[in-house]
């Protein structure tokens, strides 16, 4: 059974220019242990779909249609009441600035303090900076730092804080949205480590949420790869980077330098990413797709089974 | 042949020494990749090869003349030799002018050519760097274009002045990762065009291995490294080098890495660490490195590094 | 197209911008209506020595202190003054002293503020400080004593308004501009050599101007009901001319005597304007600093 089960999920965003499905009819399942990296480029849909995750999506966008079953609970249709029992204390979110995710003035300690005692209210407050001083020496801080504030933090230090925050109720899951990207190379390289660490030492379910084809690499079990609000492919890493299927992903890996590959030449799509209030009619990538068919322009390709990962391309729907 | 040698950035009490002291050339027809984290320096050394900002001491020569001696007039309409592209696409452009009046103003503000004239070579140049016709995007608003269009413009505006320099500082760090190549791509062939010497600001070691001729790595104010790029990438000095190398994410999940990461984060550039700067964070510190700052000294031909124990 | 409602429909024969207006959203409307009022009170006010049934500053054409009634629907004041022509006419001083004063802080408040805070330094701090006292006095306050220095009239009103209220202008460009100054595309236009004037209007001043006309519109809410305010005080104009000002120093005196009429519908005047005014301000504010980002 599925962690987390995710069916035709429907986002949109309702403005006053028009309706953007933000997510359109997305679908996958994520097991215990696992972790799933969800890759695309911006407005791609990701980070709304992290969101959704959760029900954290802004107004004015809205759930309009779909299912998520997390842990057997539904998160679409259950109460205000469970879906803050979920947040925090089943799953950890960890946003995406670091920069501006804490609050200034209050200490880190407080921090976790708030954080724990909303979801266990009868832990004592000295309890909860016990277990606030634990977390922060596994993830690497001085435990004394608990009495400092945010500013006196560097970047990679806050986003340790922020995971550390998303850990403290010890969480089945944890959603990782952009978690290095505002962050120096080789602090992203140190929390890259740390993460695959925590993976291993606490049996974490993860969904990296990124536009960094890298450190998917590194750290992810299976990807998703999405454009304009779909998933176009869906597989085992291994596999995806291997032999990538759908031509999107082809091409996102040929744009990505990789300096372990000798004389490597950069391609690049043509175009830019659909406007999603008036998206391309068929298959979304058709417009700048070196492969496209007829039949892409008109008909839209649904997420099907292909040796062991799943694509949405016509190229390999032989119905 | 550009020199820049020595600056010190002062703020009101403290001081941040955001160039330390840095000695570099480049060439007429280089790429050189100025590669660092942030706190290194290196968006402050672009600035200052441009006059944008002043140094507390030191020189910049250029082509012969020296920056400090250009003022008023002179300097203003020196400005056409060297020019900037930007990092980010939508804050360096007026939102309230449209695109092709943004980039007739570089002639206009230089004063060169007749009205009718400055807009013949914006158009050209509009269809050079890909905005073809040139007539879809003349009049329309930054807010209309994408990303990767607006960045074309950017390249557009820094070159319709004929510069022979151009600091590019972080171009595509904005952009879309599956449309950097292309802009990267258009950068080499404007290059070849119009016989052009980039100084590529970048905190991606990637990228810089793709495009540049040689590479200088900055950290904290200091140039820890330069070199041939290809020497650089192969056969790194400076441990930071080292460090910044193994750090860069693969995408290839077959990959062995082999990471040498330093402890801790980048110290404040208001009280950098005595000697070496990068001695407190480096696996190979002996005592020698935290008393006396080791200079650039050459110990590959044209591959130098500024350390008392350089990895070869 | 679809989404039009009737309303804007009917608007989209006459005047095509108003439709881009209404699809705004609330800030739209509140530019619409806001507009609408002004519209209305001022065009009023320019036809009312047609549309007056009485001359309004006639004492003695009826029964003083009458109610309401068909002869005259806003019935009468203490000197048998007629309401309803009074409150006709009345908005034109209005008008008059909050367009000059709006004027008179144009030309004064927007080129120091552009030019001491483009400047920088000594310049910027010596008008800081000035613009700061001034700043630091109650509007009204300070309204009242400059009216009194300088007497009567509606020159003298205009510009003791004005006085008080260019310190506004002065900081909301300052902090705009200062803002601006600091962007890329400001640091690009140095880049290719522009002088530093043609950056100041080409490149700075046209981003500046949103929160000027911002802040203009509520000036004009303000400078009405500081207009009112001054004239209720007596420090504002001769009793010869009809202003609702007037009307309301009188109305409250007659107030407990039962005569409610003669400040409510003056009074009902001044607050719609100003209303109007400031829909049309928060509106602008809205259109060009939205807060909701998609």
């Amino acid at each position: 059974m599925p962690l987390l089960d995710i069916q035709s999920l429907v986002v949109e965003y309702h403005t006053l220019r028009a309706n953007v499905k933000a997510v359109d009819r997305v679908s996958l399942s994520l097991e215990k242990g696992h972790t799933l990296g969800l890759v695309g480029e911006s407005g791609c849909g990701k980070s709304t779909l992290g969101l959704s995750t959760l029900r954290l999506i802004p107004p004015p966008g809205k759930i309009v249609s779909g299912q998520i079953t997390l842990d057997g609970i539904d998160i679409v249709n259950c109460s205000e009441e469970e879906i803050r029992r979920v947040r925090g204390k089943k799953v950890g979110y960890i946003f995406q600035d670091p920069m501006t995710s804490l609050n200034p003035v209050k200490k880190i300690g407080d921090h976790f303090v708030e954080m724990i005692r909303t979801h266990e209210p009868g832990v004592a407050k000295e309890d909860a900076l016990k277990r606030a001083e634990e977390m922060l020496s596994r993830l690497g801080i001085l435990p004394e730092r608990i009495n400092d504030f945010p500013h006196q933090f560097s970047g990679g230090m806050r986003q340790r804080v922020m995971i550390g925050l998303a850990l403290a109720l010890d969480p089945d899951m944890l959603i990782a949205d952009e978690p290095t990207t505002s962050l120096d190379v080789i602090v992203e390289a140190q929390i890259i480590e740390l993460l695959k660490e925590l993976k291993e030492s606490l049996s974490l379910t993860l969904i990296l949420i990124t536009h960094n084809i890298g450190i998917v690499a590194e750290t992810a079990d299976r990807v998703a790869v999405m454009y304009a609000g779909r998933i176009a492919e869906l597989g085992e890493t291994g596999a995806l980077f291997e032999k990538p299927m759908h031509p999107y992903t082809q091409a996102l890996l040929n744009s990505v330098p990789n300096i372990t590959k000798k004389g490597q030449i950069l391609s690049w799509i043509p175009g830019a990413p659909p406007d999603l209030a008036e998206p391309p009619t068929g298959c979304r990538f058709h417009p700048r797709c070196p492969y496209a068919l007829d039949r892409c322009k008109e008909e839209e390709p649904l997420l099907l089974k292909h040796n062991s990962s799943e694509v949405a391309c016509h190229l390999y729907d032989r119905r | 042949m550009r020199r820049v040698s020595d600056k010190l950035l002062t703020s009101q009490k403290s001081f941040v020494h955001a160039v330390d002291n840095i000695s570099f050339i480049v060439n007429r027809g280089d790429i050189l990749g100025l590669v660092g984290e942030s706190g290194s320096g290196k968006s402050t050394t672009g600035r200052l090869c441009l006059k944008l900002i002043e140094p507390t001491s030191g020189k910049i020569s250029f082509d012969g003349v020296e920056l400090s001696k250009l003022c008023g007039e002179e300097l203003r309409r020196f400005r056409r030799n060297m020019q900037m592209i930007f990092q980010d696409p939508t804050a360096s452009l007026n939102p309230r002018i449209k695109i092709g009046e943004a980039i007739r103003h570089a002639l206009s503000f230089q004063s060169i050519g007749t009205l009718s004239e400055q807009i013949e070579r914006t158009q050209a140049m509009l269809e050079r760097v890909g905005l073809k016709p040139w007539s879809n995007f003349y009049d329309r608003y930054p807010h209309q274009l994408s990303g990767g269009q607006r960045q074309r413009v950017i390249i557009a505006r820094a070159l319709v002045l004929n510069p022979k320099f151009i600091v590019a500082d972080e171009p595509i760090a904005m952009v879309d990762v599956s449309v950097r190549a292309q802009i990267l791509e258009l950068m080499l062939e404007l290059k070849r065009e119009f016989d052009l010497t980039y100084l590529f600001i970048t905190h991606d070691l990637a990228m810089a291995n793709y495009v540049c001729h040689r590479i200088a790595i900055m950290y904290l104010g200091k140039i820890v490294e330069t070199g041939p790029k290809e020497e650089v990438f192969k056969r790194p000095l400076h441990p930071y080098t080292l460090a910044l190398l193994s750090s860069i994410p693969v995408p290839d999940p077959k990959a062995k890495l082999e990471r040498i990461i330093p402890k801790g984060e980048i110290p404040s550039p208001i009280n950098p660490p005595k000697g070496c700067r990068f001695h407190p964070r480096c696996p190979y510190a002996k005592p020698i490195c935290s008393e006396r700052e080791p200079q650039l000294e050459e110990i590959r031909p044209s591959h130098r590094a500024a350390c008392f124990f350089p990895r070869s | 197209m679809n989404n039009e409602r009737p309303r804007g429909r009917i608007l989209a024969q006459f005047f095509p911008p108003l439709t881009g207006l209404a699809r705004r959203g609330l800030a739209g409307w509140a530019i619409l209506i806001g507009g609408a009022i002004v519209a209305v009170i001022a065009i009023m006010t320019t036809v009312s020595p047609w549309i007056s049934p009485y001359d309004p500053i006639a004492i003695n054409v009826g029964p003083l202190l009458s109610h309401p009634s068909s002869e005259f629907p806003l019935g009468t004041n203490h000197l048998g003054q007629d309401m309803l022509s009074r409150v006709y006419s009345g908005g034109a001083i209005m008008f008059q002293v909050a367009i000059l004063s709006v004027i008179v802080c144009l030309a004064v408040g927007v080129p120091i503020g552009l030019f001491a805070s483009y400047t920088g330094g000594y310049t910027d701090k010596v008008a800081s400080l000035v613009m700061d006292s001034i700043y630091a006095f109650p509007g009204l306050v300070l309204a009242i004593a400059i009216a009194a220095m300088l007497g009567p009239g509606v020159v003298n009103m205009a510009l003791s308004i004005a006085v008080v209220y260019v310190p506004s202008y002065f900081r909301i460009i300052r902090s705009q501009v200062l803002t601006i100054k600091e962007l890329p595309y400001v640091e690009a236009a140095h880049m290719m050599g522009a002088k530093p004037r043609t950056t100041l209007f080409r490149y700075i001043l046209p981003n500046v101007i949103p929160s000027i006309v911002a802040v203009a519109t509520i000036n004009f809410a303000d400078a009405i009901l500081t207009a009112a305010g001054l004239t209720f005080v007596g420090l504002g104009l001769p009793v010869s001319i009809p202003d609702w000002g007037w009307d309301l120093t009188y109305g409250r005196r007659l107030l407990p005597s039962g005569a409610w009429w003669v400040i409510t519908f003056p009074g009902l005047m001044v607050v719609l304007l100003a209303l109007g005014f400031t829909l049309i301000g928060e509106g602008l504010s809205e259109l060009f600093n939205p807060r909701l980002q998609r």
